[in-house]
């Protein structure tokens, strides 16, 4: 509920922040991936920008959340965007032209669409057989065989070391893969709604 | 933040969750403090964790499959598993190009074809590490073989940024004209018989059927059509602002406004018509999104006191001076 006063944040109040976080503003992650791709014209920064987006969030709803999560998400993105345009100093015109393009359309604020338990599994699946051959062996093992690290090094004949690294790689490359499948087939990931106490 | 500071973040989270992973979600404690110090020293670090830490239990999931990994792996998808393909995919758009390949070309691995829709952009990463940048509406199949690399602009627009590679010419066919490059950036646009060329770097050389081979360098621009190839000087900065469609922006210098609706007409579904003779000749200067002609006709409105019509939303937008009275 965020109700202290003390602004640094204790440990509960951020777990609760991560756990609404989790919940509610990382199953946006295709409609905002979308919305900035089509309001940001160079690609190569829109990990930054999402990224940026995030951390904004966060500490803007480190005292109080906001009713929409997904209305919070794009107006934040919409914020950053502008204040970019301006540092980057586009001629007025430009500008212009862009600020009104920005308004998050009808389309995005429409509640989004949930995965199912078994569209959810597919898209895993794709994201897993994107994965370079020896990360995914490790990803399998673990994931679908249930193998603890250490399991999983005796069985492939690697040091534990190796693995770990191995599941470092596959975790960011499981987060590309989810990110760019969810983009591409403009759903949102459903997030686990399983938490007691809703946090409003 | 740079990307280089947000890939270090990210690293540096999924060290984390691997670590953790491997203590089966328990760290030691001096290692959770560690992590916790991490944690708090910024909200950048925060939300790159969470994310990251959510891919990785969504994960979880996985354990619906069956545990036979072999059988598994043939799913209708897993086409897209292809390695190549995934290097591409950086931009989540190459997935659909891939369909395209993979469903046009089969297994072949010589010839690639790549598409874009109107108003569509793409990179392309060739296997020799030269990238394209395709513009809207855009055509090609590339072949890159050890000892060829080989590049057809069937249709439309292409940014091309060539990796050396001296014993490796790299030859693009546009029509009848065929550009031969060695290492540099360069710009091609087809329009019909008709090729535009513009280089920021290096030298290429066009070649018509039956004229000479003309070598440009640097800020050349050219037009080819036929057997005659026309070479004109540019400064860098023209040069940039005719590739500013790199950045999905349409730059008019001295543009009429017949010129410029020609320009948005490529790139977006809704076509601008400009009803008038005396308005497609007002002068149009400035920067615009090259996907959103509305806020362009909205200018028009507002700048001009053109009458802009709406009509429907797939056909566009028509343009005529207010309150004609002949």
């Amino acid at each position: 509920m965020a109700e202290s006063h003390d602004s640094e944040g204790s440990d509960v109040e951020n777990d609760e922040l991560s756990a609404w976080f989790v919940d509610q503003v990382l199953p946006l992650e295709g409609v905002l991936e979308r919305y900035l791709r089509r309001n940001w014209r160079n690609a190569s920064e829109i990990a930054d920008l999402r990224q940026e987006v995030y951390a904004r969030v966060w500490d803007g709803c480190a005292l109080r959340r906001p009713d929409s999560a997904q209305a919070f998400v794009l107006a934040t993105a919409r914020n950053l965007l502008i204040d970019r345009a301006r540092r980057a100093q586009i001629v007025a015109i430009d500008t212009f032209a862009d600020m009104d393009a920005l308004a998050p359309t009808v389309d995005e604020l429409s509640p989004e669409r949930h995965l199912t338990g078994r569209s959810e599994l597919r898209l895993l699946q794709v994201a897993l057989d994107l994965l370079p051959a020896r990360c995914r062996e490790v990803v399998e093992l673990r994931k679908i065989e249930g193998l603890s690290q250490r399991e999983v090094a005796s069985r492939m004949g690697i040091t534990e070391d190796t693995v770990e690294r191995q599941v470092s790689k596959g975790v960011r490359a499981l987060a590309q893969a989810l990110q760019a499948s969810a983009t591409a087939v403009g759903l949102a990931p459903a997030g686990p709604l399983r938490k007691k106490g809703t946090l409003q | 933040m740079t990307s280089t500071d947000l890939q270090e973040i990210e690293a540096r989270a999924a060290d984390w969750i691997a670590e953790r992973d491997r203590y089966d979600a328990t760290l030691p404690p001096d290692r959770q403090q560690a992590l916790d110090a991490w944690l708090a020293a910024s909200t950048a670090h925060r939300v790159a964790f969470l994310r990251l830490e959510h891919a990785w239990r969504r994960a979880d999931r996985l354990g619906a499959l069956p545990a036979s990994g072999a059988q598994r792996r043939r799913t209708p998808l897993a086409w897209i598993a292809h390695p190549a393909v995934y290097r591409t995919a950086a931009a989540f758009c190459t997935v659909l190009v891939a369909v395209l390949l993979v469903t046009q070309f089969g297994r072949s691995p010589e010839t690639q074809r790549y598409a874009t829709a109107r108003g569509q952009r793409e990179q392309v990463a060739l296997a020799d590490g030269s990238h394209l940048t395709l513009n809207t509406a855009t055509h090609v199949r590339t072949a890159v073989t050890p000892r060829a690399r080989e590049v057809w602009l069937d249709e439309g627009e292409a940014f091309f940024d060539i990796a050396h590679d001296a014993r490796r010419p790299f030859v693009v066919h546009a029509g009848a004209q065929t550009v031969t490059v060695l290492g540099t950036k360069f710009s091609l646009l087809r329009e019909g018989d008709r090729l535009r060329v513009a280089v920021l770097e290096g030298r290429v050389q066009v070649k018509a059927p039956r004229g000479t081979p003309t070598v440009l360098t640097r800020d050349d621009a050219a037009l080819a059509e036929r057997d005659n190839v026309l070479v004109t000087r540019k400064s860098t900065q023209q040069l940039k602002a005719g590739l500013s469609w790199m950045q999905g922006k349409l730059v008019f210098d001295q543009a009429t406004l017949a010129d410029a609706a020609r320009q948005f007409n490529r790139y977006g579904r809704k076509q601008l018509v400009i009803e008038d003779d005396a308005a497609a000749r007002i002068g149009i200067g400035g920067v615009f999104d090259a996907d959103n002609v509305e806020a362009f006709a909205r200018l028009l409105h507002v700048g001009f006191g053109l009458d802009v019509n709406v009509v429907g939303m797939r056909s566009g937008c028509r343009v005529r001076p207010r309150e004609r009275t002949g």
